[in-house]
């Protein structure tokens, strides 16, 4: 029991801790209008647009050169159809898919394939 | 994958059990290393060279939440074999047939049957088994195909340490009574461990929380008495609990 309420405590002032510790891994704010995953210490934020998806990708704040990854994309829409497509590196950490559209709703898989290390990274959005 | 779990009546010790002595008291399993999953052989802390034994491997599977298969296979990373899958992983399991050892009375090991050393004063194959579930699953987690011997949750796992975990301990598809159990692997392995029940089942609290490495171990008889005597099959199973967020 002594254990437990240890741990309850131990956990209530790690929570207190939480906002400075999540500068640690940068901030969850989206910073172009979409929405935010992190899969281990790689953000994406998904931004759904008229001509296609965009996505960013970030470290600690930084941004990650899209240029480093293989990236796909994979749309599972609300009805079960699945499609999968490569993604464009552009400038910056800028990944896009033109002329994509995912519903709202829509499964979207970002597979991101580091050229460098191999290390491949999921990061999983219900489109908004 | 094999999902029957109705055959509750364990399977008797007595005459397919014998006392676990382990000979290899090594096992598989597997661990997150730089955000990557890697496939680990050793014993407690000592993390072996995993890439050199990847020939002795006889499967590698991924499963999504819905356990149905996901394309997966094992890349070399350096000294490290990493999971590499087409898509999320719920699951992973892996398989090894460590082969047949013999030991001859100068206190040498061989990686050779009792045709070759008819001297040997202990004799036997040894099998290992991981699962991995990369998250706290929903639903009853099922028998994999792969995995002869394997250890499931009964029930939910608690998310805090400390908390009860029943397991259910299967060999080929039914309840085993008598395996030896241990609670933490990785981080102590010397633990005298556990005994399954007449179900097969075997509860205590959850050790770690964060990485928690069960095994369990059974001896059973051999199915070619000419090359060794007996089989030990190894299971782990490995789940994580999660750190407060940061």
């Amino acid at each position: 029991m002594t254990s437990i309420k240890f741990r309850q405590a131990l956990m209530a002032a790690l929570l207190t801790m939480a906002p400075f510790a999540a500068h640690a891994h940068g901030s969850m704010k989206p910073q172009h209008g979409g929405v935010v995953q992190m899969s281990g210490e790689t953000m994406v934020e998904f931004v759904p647009g008229s001509k296609g998806l965009s996505f960013y990708v970030t470290e600690e704040d930084e941004p990650l050169p899209a240029s480093g990854f293989d990236g796909a994309v994979t749309l599972t829409l609300p009805g079960g159809a699945k499609s999968s497509h490569a993604l464009m590196a552009q400038t910056a950490n800028l990944f896009t898919a033109p002329g994509l559209a995912a519903p709202t709703g829509t499964k979207v898989l970002v597979s991101l394939l580091d050229k460098r290390s191999g290390a491949k990274t999921f990061v999983t959005f219900t489109s908004p | 994958m094999r999902f029957s779990r109705t055959a509750l009546a364990a399977t008797a010790a007595a005459g397919v059990l014998f006392a676990v002595s382990t000979a290899d008291a090594h096992a598989i399993w597997f661990a997150q290393r730089a955000n990557q999953l890697a496939l680990i052989y050793g014993l407690g802390a000592d993390d072996l060279d995993a890439v050199r034994r990847m020939d002795k491997l006889t499967s590698v599977a991924g499963y999504d939440d819905k356990w149905q298969p996901v394309e997966t296979k094992l890349r070399v990373a350096g000294p490290l074999p990493l999971v590499d899958s087409a898509e999320p992983i719920a699951a992973v399991t892996a398989a090894m047939n460590y082969g047949i050892w013999t030991l001859t009375p100068d206190g040498e090991w061989h990686n050779e049957g009792l045709d070759r050393h008819p001297d040997a004063t202990r004799s036997e194959r040894t099998m290992k088994y991981a699962v991995y579930l990369a998250k706290l699953p929903t639903t009853d987690v099922p028998l994999f195909a792969d995995q002869v011997l394997q250890i499931v949750p009964v029930g939910r796992i608690p998310e805090e340490k400390g908390k009860p975990i029943a397991l259910r301990v299967y060999y080929e598809g039914k309840p085993v009574a008598g395996a030896d159990v241990v609670a933490d692997f990785v981080d102590d392995p010397d633990q005298p461990p556990l005994k399954t029940d007449a179900k097969g089942e075997v509860a205590f609290p959850v050790r770690n929380q964060g990485r928690n490495t069960i095994t369990a171990t059974i001896i059973v008889p051999s199915s070619e008495p000419t090359l060794y005597k007996s089989v030990e099959q190894r299971a782990s199973l490995t789940f994580v609990l999660p750190h407060v967020p940061e």
